[in-house]
């Protein structure tokens, strides 16, 4: 946490950059460093599938826009070799595979305005609490789009996902238990993929349905150390668990399933969180701005329990 | 797809005058699910409004406060690529992907914003004079046809062509080709509601 003189020092410096010609690009730096911070540590979407970034070289030309898109190669699928007796050629098949495209888009926090004789009077950092703030709702669009797709995808509950065959949303009755939690990271690995979950996301009131777990089903060291420190980033039943407190996303009693992020899609980061400031007289304004595009080219890394 | 590629220019909104700066009256909204599922296109530059979810639909009539919608001219059409990453095949119906971003979600200017914008939609088989009101259809396509003042629902007035390639002739009225070689009709954009 910051002091009060070092967030006096912190608005000094930034009035003091803001009011030299050309000094506006060293402010914007200062402001930027901390905010990609922020975005790395709080956004579950980023943790599930790690954007990549990317430049102008990795963009593919479309001739019908000049909008930026990239076409991945996603793996084809192939005739199943069969045994022959001798003498007896192989048939033929000619390559084709599937490809998709991840599309971007922007998002933008507000554009903030204040004069800056109002803001003098402030003893907190309000520039950096709002910035912060603003960068929570740029995440929490993120992980909403992200988890939108998922569903999207997953189509609907107990219901047979189009492109695997089999249901991935299942509905698991018995409430949170070892045996339950087993039954729920079956779903992933039954689908003809047969992937293993790497990563499961809950929410912070869900969790502690598992820190209820007794000396019986988490054994004595496990539920000594729920019941003394809580949860903590620890890998059990050999996954990593994101917690979020974004239980508008996230339901209660809901476990979200993800393989290995190679398996489910692409995330591309075209331009980072980038913080826009600028001081014209006596108003500052800022806003922060990201341009982000994924998709999920394969249905198979996906998988979701809900728990009744 | 290969082989019927249409050109970024060919349905678009031009804003002459009054954009851009960070204060523009701009609309970003959803498209309505209907329009977003459906085959149905919307380009850029066609007229919409807000539906009763706060979505844009072009189909004015459908909603309930159909005389008094306010239009909104559309800077993106719904198959430019930071609006709509559709993975579903025309051919099967097969999802090939799952868009995490976009998610639909367009942009347009607002007529009360102050614009002088040039639009490739519009009612091309009409006779356009400066001065005279627009209003659209249930496509959102621009038309003189039906656009009487205090009666109809009026989006704009006609002004005058403008972007003709410099050894084109010169413009005779609010329609012209531009540029690009695509027919464009120029207007301030206007709104008056119709009679209830």
């Amino acid at each position: 946490m910051s002091s009060p003189s070092s967030v006096q020092v912190l608005n000094e410096e930034l009035f003091v950059q803001l009011e030299t010609p050309g000094m506006e690009k060293n402010a914007l730096d200062a402001v930027n460093e901390f905010t990609r911070v922020r975005v790395r540590e709080d956004g579950f979407y980023r943790k599930i599938i790690p954007p990549v970034q990317v430049s102008n070289d990795d963009l593919d030309r479309q001739v019908d826009t000049d909008k930026p898109v990239i076409v991945v190669d996603k793996e084809p699928g192939s005739p199943a070799a069969i045994s022959i007796p001798f003498a007896t050629l192989p048939i033929n098949v000619y390559i084709r595979g599937p490809r998709y495209r991840v599309m971007f888009d922007r998002i933008v926090t507000p554009r903030f305005v204040k004069d800056i004789d109002e803001l003098r009077t402030w003893q907190m950092d309000i520039r950096q609490v709002l910035s912060d703030n603003a960068i929570k709702d740029m995440l929490a669009e993120e992980d909403s789009k992200f988890l939108t797709a998922v569903n999207t995808a997953l189509v609907a509950a107990d219901t047979i996902v189009p492109t695997s065959g089999v249901i991935q949303w299942e509905t698991i009755f018995g409430g949170i238990s070892r045996d339950t939690c087993q039954e729920a990271l079956k779903i992933m690995p039954k689908t003809p993929s047969h992937l293993e979950v790497n990563t499961v996301l809950i929410n912070n009131v869900t969790i502690r349905e598992i820190l209820k777990w007794g000396y019986d089903e988490a054994g004595g060291g496990i539920s000594g150390d729920f019941l003394k420190s809580g949860w903590s980033e620890i890998d059990l039943m050999n996954v990593k668990w994101v917690i979020t407190i974004k239980r508008d996303l996230v339901a209660d009693d809901t476990m979200f399933f993800f393989g290995d992020p190679r398996f489910i899609g692409k995330s591309y980061l075209l331009e980072d969180t980038t913080m826009h400031i600028k001081r014209e007289a006596f108003m500052i304004e800022f806003f922060a701005y990201e341009t982000l595009g994924g998709s999920i080219g394969h249905t198979g890394g996906i998988a979701r329990a809900d728990f009744a | 797809m290969p082989g019927q590629v249409a050109q970024m220019f060919e349905q678009a909104l031009d804003p002459l005058k009054g954009w851009f700066h960070l204060s523009a009256l701009d609309k970003s909204a959803k498209l309505s699910a209907v329009l977003l599922a459906a085959a149905t296109t919307v380009p850029a530059g066609r007229v919409a409004v807000l539906d009763d979810n706060g979505e844009f639909t072009l189909d004015r009539t459908a909603i309930t406060n159909a005389a008094t919608a306010m239009p909104i001219f559309l800077w993106n059409g719904k198959d430019h690529p930071d609006v709509y990453n559709d993975g579903t095949s025309p051919t099967t119906d097969v999802v090939h992907w799952y868009a995490i971003s976009p998610t639909g979600v367009m942009s347009g200017l607002v007529a009360t914003g102050g614009y002088e914008l040039q639009s490739t939609e519009y009612d091309t088989a009409q006779t356009y004079t400066p001065n005279q009101l627009l209003t659209a259809d249930t496509d959102g396509v621009l038309s003189n046809q039906s656009a009487v003042q205090f009666t109809n629902w009026i989006c704009g007035v006609c002004s005058w062509h403008v972007q003709a390639d410099n050894q084109a002739a010169a413009p005779t009225g609010p329609e012209g080709t531009n540029a690009h070689g695509v027919g464009t009709l120029s207007f301030w954009t206007y709104f008056l509601p119709a009679s209830p």
